[in-house]
């Protein structure tokens, strides 16, 4: 067959295609790629089958690339429930699979309570997966003190976390410490007399030694709160009210810790920095 | 009767082998395993689980299609150019002609499964001497040989259930989709089953029962997944009883599904 004259067609073409092209890329150039909800992990599993470790990888792939082409001043919330989801299916689908735990813990703890409570839900999952795993558990209670303002419960997290082979004595620490901030002092006091008696190095003995004087001394303070209230049926409004009936003086803990005061608790708390 | 089984099965191998369909996916299956050195980059932290997931993975999609794009049409091109016919006409039980081309046929997904398993070998060394060691701790040469042996095993179930397939339906697309079917319910059970898992524990249950024996037929292929023991140091010891049971149970039903293929084709006509 000639083709003769409808050659010359050809070049025409290709310009209007090329014209049509470069309208149709400039208009996509600033609309903004939405992450996608994942389907349920039972979905996926169902319908992966074999492939489902790889599927979750992929998937994980897709976050960390969307993650990377988020446009700078973009708000966290607005793309933080979706991207909890996803990496809520993926541990779910693949629980082994350590990035997401970091990744999540990277990109949405902190971004509002929502979120920080979806990281906590998720690092469990990898808790389960990696039992001796110890930087899991670091971020659940990191993420309960620093983000959740729940210190007893981080304090819970660092003594369970404490226990795990090879556990860095800081856990024992921190839970003390933020058992003592969430006003449970007695219960820091044991920690801190038993990592004393455990620990080896004599300036970290004497260190735990004179944190343990500062938990009594707040101690005291504590029992002159109940004393308070059991005389006069109601909680002090400041603790400035139980000197000097029910104790001489407040403790001062310089620049090592602040008292606080949370009706019924009393808790000693690190100065912000 | 050996004899007659390996000349059968071996001009079933000689027969795939010269197929361009193999060749190119083979060649296909390589390069994939290849660009795992590619995809391994946009991974962080977990990169030695990464790797050798991708490269099983990679093994499992090509014996699947082996399996649905081959396996399938390798019996039914026997049934449209009546070499069936031919073999049968010779002193060959229709039984020896089943076993024959299961044979022929799993000999040749495991110089499949032997290629790719080498190259996906090296490629994960290569990986795992080009990162850090704390991004790729172990890889485990056994492990990695008891995870290919895994796949070759879900493998041979879902080529098992090709044969029942192809002596129950005529043409090669019924048996492709039943095949595909048949897998889809292979993975899905477990996940019912898993929906149901607090309802376990009341044997008076007909559905979890149901579900359960379902399972005996449609077996949990997950049950040889290993891949993940790939990047551990050492296997558990309480896993080679689990390995006896799964290993025991594959044989079995093999047995049990050649059988009742074998059956199928005494039985069949053929015109």
């Amino acid at each position: 067959m000639k083709l003769g004259w409808k050659l010359l067609l050809i070049p025409p073409v290709l310009v209007i295609y090329g014209l049509i092209f470069r309208t149709q890329e400039k208009m996509f150039q600033g609309i903004e790629v939405d992450l996608q909800p994942l389907p349920g992990y039972r979905y996926i599993l169902a319908i992966s089958g074999y492939l489902h470790q790889i599927v979750a990888e992929i998937s994980f792939v897709e976050t960390a690339v969307f993650l990377g082409g988020v446009k700078a001043g973009t708000e966290p919330s607005t793309y933080s429930v979706t991207l909890a989801h996803n990496y809520q299916q993926i541990t779910k689908i693949y629980p082994e699979f350590i990035d997401p735990y970091f990744y999540s813990q990277s990109y949405l703890a902190g971004v509002n309570n929502e979120a920080t409570n979806a990281v906590n839900e998720i690092l469990s999952t990898g808790m389960l997966a990696h039992p001796e795993n110890l930087v899991l558990p670091f971020f659940q209670g990191f993420n309960f003190f620093r983000y959740l303002d729940e210190p007893l419960q981080a304090s819970k997290i660092f003594t369970v976390a404490s226990m795990l082979p090879n556990a860095p004595p800081m856990f024992s620490h921190l839970a003390a410490i933020l058992s003592a901030e969430g006003g449970q002092l007695e219960a820091s006091i044991h920690s801190l007399r038993a990592m004393i008696q455990s620990a080896d190095d004599e300036t970290v003995k004497r260190r735990y030694h004179e944190e343990m004087e500062m938990f009594q001394q707040a101690y005291i303070v504590q029992q002159a709160v109940w004393k308070y209230s059991n005389e006069k049926q109601s909680y002090p409004k400041t603790l400035d009210q139980l000197v000097p009936n029910y104790i001489e003086k407040l403790p001062d803990f310089g620049n090592v810790f602040n008292l606080t005061w949370k009706p019924p608790t009393v808790g000693l708390k690190r100065p912000d920095r | 009767m050996v004899a007659k089984l390996r000349v059968l099965a071996w001009l079933v191998v000689l027969d795939g082998l010269r197929r361009y369909a193999i060749i190119g996916l083979v060649a296909l299956a390589l390069a994939l395993e290849v660009g795992g050195l590619l995809f391994v980059d946009f991974i962080p932290r977990d990169i030695g689980r990464v790797a050798s997931d991708f490269i099983l993975s990679v093994g499992f999609f090509a014996g699947i299609i082996f399996l649905l794009f081959h396996a399938v049409q390798a019996i039914a091109w026997d049934e449209g150019r009546r070499t069936s016919h031919t073999f049968l006409a010779r002193p060959i039980t229709r039984s020896q002609y089943v076993l024959g081309v299961f044979l022929g046929l799993s000999l040749l997904l495991l110089l499949l499964n032997i290629v790719l398993a080498g190259t996906g070998y090296g490629i994960l060394f290569l990986i795992k001497n080009s990162v850090k060691a704390i991004y790729f701790k172990h890889l485990s040469l056994y492990n990695y040989g008891l995870a290919w042996a895994g796949l070759y095993c879900s493998e041979l179930i879902i080529l098992a259930a090709v044969m029942v397939f192809s002596g129950l339906v005529r043409k090669s697309f019924p048996v492709l989709l039943m095949t595909v079917s048949y897998y889809c319910i292979c993975s899905g059970l477990p996940v019912v089953r898993d929906a149901f898992i607090g309802r376990e524990e009341n044997d008076s249950d007909i559905l979890v029962e149901m579900l359960r024996w379902l399972t005996a037929i449609f077996p949990d292929l997950g049950r040889f997944d290993f891949k993940t023991l790939i990047t551990k140091e050492m296997t558990n010891s309480g896993l080679w009883q689990t390995l006896g049971i799964d290993f025991a149970l594959l044989f079995f039903y093999l047995l049990i599904s050649l059988t009742v293929a074998a059956m199928i084709y005494e039985r069949r006509d053929l015109q």
